[in-house]
């Protein structure tokens, strides 16, 4: 079973609740590119899925299980055995685009109006299970958050669910709008958009520096996002420190360290 | 674990098809009465008949500004409504803002819903991003001035199974004294009509306290239930030292995922059966202790299959002799908020000391062998239950309780 090193962590104020982030990757997409997206959203190296697997997803899933294909893709990540791993994830008000077209046909149609794929793809849970099923996870998969609020209820329930149960890893799957767009009615956006997603590998703590925590501290609100964080960290290799004040006292703070290397097991 | 670190659930707060309270609640399901009526469902050009178990006008809190109550969503009825009964019953409404309070709900399809009754009452926030400024956990945690973390989790009909989960583990890592679980869902006509033309509803016509029909070899899909049930969960020392009553020990968790399809479960029992394991591997059980499983059973033709296989496959030998029911038969099926009902449900069975039945149970469909209590309570020492929940998505869940 592969290790990893320790540079990138989640950690709590009282240190039980940590865990390291065993690789990360974020993806921007425009909304006019995410037709080529939701057809192929692996890179070569990726594991086949089921054939038009994404046709009838949200948009924040098509982008969410794209970036997981690129966080699997890492070289250190390549032994990993994914079997038992859960995915959480916490998209932001999932299903706006769509929800408009199809109450507009709901309103004037009535119930045949209405697509059977409505609820199990434009639900709260839609991300997780997609991924799940995409990848073959038999470890846990729930949604979270689902408002303006998702990011920090995706990491602390990340950071919770890991310690509580037993899997070898998690996937943490962040999604959201750049902007949030205002749709035409019809499943498009008369605003520009652009979908965005982080996802991240959690493997429980084995110790050691910490680089990434929830702190009793205050923090102020920080400029920018986890996901567009990320995105700027990603692109030009830096490592830095980003928080998020918790509306109830404290602070996550994510701090990357070094690119993770895969260590050989003992 | 010593006994302190048990977690207890010592509130709860209920607005159901078969009751707001645990006695109507108890009293109803043990004597096998159904929720289930025939119902139309409206802000529709035209009216939607339906078999659904509806709650109807929901009631508000005790002391809350009726203004405040109607002008919020029917979904934000709902779960503050059961919240304040919860943090009531418990015996900590007064002392909430000096307690470290969490809150976790089940709520599978918040914004669909909200934008959707929005819509029927002539608005438009679905095109108006500004408006969703703050979720509904988020606006109950702030109004209620709690003063923990507070989410709202998903995994379609174990939404709120999760929440059992979440709740314990933030209260034996410390980050609150005491913690909301529970859930809360709402029939909606978009609901209905997604549900219905997945061709996954029961199409019965006759008589609407018959369709509802788990494990029967006649049943045809699920009926629709709403409602929700909120408990207030803490530590067994803290709950001794105010002196609060313990209605059951959560003593178990397991989860899996089936990983096989969007909607359909899986025909391999291995991973509903696993979470089954889990749970009582948690609880330190085995399957010959447990005294009464409330299955997931919506009554699908696939899935009470399903879930009967991973039964068996999880009990083993035990499973002779393990009572299985499904308390849709009566509630009908609260999608989100089904996990923390059928919770309420085995608090019924652990409290007065007997097994709910599966009504419309006529005809056992022979590949759902597990072992039924069909139509009538069945009084026997109740001392461990489990309860499944299996969601869309392949999620499953299993929940055991065990008296305080």
């Amino acid at each position: 079973m592969p290790t990893y090193s320790q540079a990138t962590r989640v950690r709590a104020a009282d240190d039980r609740l940590a865990c390291a982030v065993a690789a990360h990757a974020t993806l921007r997409v425009p909304l006019e590119a995410l037709g080529t997206l939701r057809d192929n959203p692996g890179l070569d190296s990726s594991p086949p899925l089921p054939p038009r697997f994404l046709r009838h997803a949200d948009e924040q899933t098509v982008v969410g299980l794209a970036a997981v294909l690129r966080a699997m893709a890492a070289p250190h990540m390549a032994r990993v055995d994914f079997a038992d791993w859960g995915v959480l994830a916490a998209p932001r008000l999932l299903g706006r685009l769509s929800s408009a077209a199809t109450l507009n046909k709901f309103v004037e149609v009535g119930v045949p109006a209405i697509s059977p794929h409505v609820i199990p793809q434009h639900s709260l849970h839609a991300v997780s299970s997609a991924v799940s099923v995409a990848l073959g996870l038999h470890g846990p998969n729930f949604g979270i958050g689902g408002g303006p609020e998702s990011t920090a209820e995706g990491l602390l329930a990340a950071l919770t669910f890991l310690r509580a149960t037993q899997v070898p890893g998690m996937w943490l799957v962040l999604t959201e709008w750049d902007r949030e767009p205002t749709p035409d009615g019809q499943g498009g956006s008369v605003t520009p958009a652009v979908c965005c997603a982080s996802a991240l590998a959690l493997v429980p703590d084995k110790g050691g520096p910490t680089q990434l925590r929830i702190r009793a501290t205050r923090v102020n609100r920080p400029a920018q996002g986890l996901v567009a964080w990320l995105a700027d960290q990603e692109s030009d290799g830096s490592s830095g420190r980003w928080t998020l004040p918790l509306s109830w006292g404290g602070h996550i703070e994510f701090a990357a360290g070094a690119p993770m290397q895969q260590r050989k097991a003992a | 674990m010593s006994m302190d670190d048990q977690v207890w659930i010592t509130g709860l707060g209920a607005v159901t098809p078969l009751g707001n309270d645990l006695r109507t609640f108890a009293d109803n399901l043990l004597a096998g009465r159904s929720g289930v009526r025939a119902n139309e469902l409206t802000g529709l050009a035209t009216s939607l008949h339906a078999c659904t178990a509806s709650v109807g006008v929901i009631p508000p809190p005790r002391d809350w500004s009726p203004l405040d109550f109607t002008a919020r969503n029917r979904l934000e009825q709902l779960s503050l409504t059961c919240t304040v009964k919860s943090l009531d019953d418990a015996g900590v409404w007064d002392r909430r803002e000096s307690l470290r309070v969490g809150l976790v709900l089940g709520m599978g399809a918040e914004y669909l819903r909200v934008w959707e009754l929005d819509i029927l009452a002539g608005g438009r926030r679905v095109y108006e991003p500004a408006q969703d400024s703050q979720s509904i956990v988020h606006r109950i945690h702030s109004d209620l001035g709690l003063r923990g973390p507070a989410v709202a989790v998903a995994a379609a009909c174990a939404s709120s199974g999760f929440s059992f989960s979440l709740a314990r583990e933030w209260i034996q890592s410390g980050l609150v004294d005491v913690c909301l679980a529970g859930g809360c869902d709402l029939i909606t006509p978009m609901a209905y009509a997604g549900f219905f033309n997945l061709r996954a509803l029961s199409r019965y016509a006759g008589d609407p306290v018959k369709a509802s029909r788990p494990f029967d070899r006649d049943r045809d899909g699920f009926v629709m239930g709403e409602g929700g049930v909120v408990f207030v969960m803490e530590s067994a020392r803290h709950a001794r030292r105010r002196g609060a009553r313990a209605y059951a020990e959560l003593a178990g968790f397991g989860s899996t995922s089936d990983a096989a399809h969007m909607v359909i479960p899986s025909t391999d029992p291995q991973p509903a059966s696993h979470a089954i394991e889990r749970a009582l591997a948690d609880a330190d059980v085995d399957p010959g202790d447990v005294d009464y499983v409330n299955a997931h059973a919506a009554g699908t033709p696939v899935g009470d299959r399903a879930e009967s296989r991973a039964i068996l496959l999880a009990l083993g030998a035990a499973a002779a002799h393990v009572p299985v029911s499904s308390s849709k038969s009566m509630t009908g099926h609260l999608l989100s908020a089904a996990a923390a009902v059928e919770i309420l449900a085995c608090l019924a069975a652990l409290e007065r000391q007997a097994v709910p039945p599966t009504i419309n149970l006529d005809h056992p469909d022979a590949e759902c062998s597990v072992r039924h209590v069909p139509n009538e309570a069945q009084a026997q020492r109740v001392r461990v239950t489990a309860s499944n929940s299996f969601g869309f998505g392949g999620s499953n869940v299993c929940l055991v309780l065990r008296a305080a």
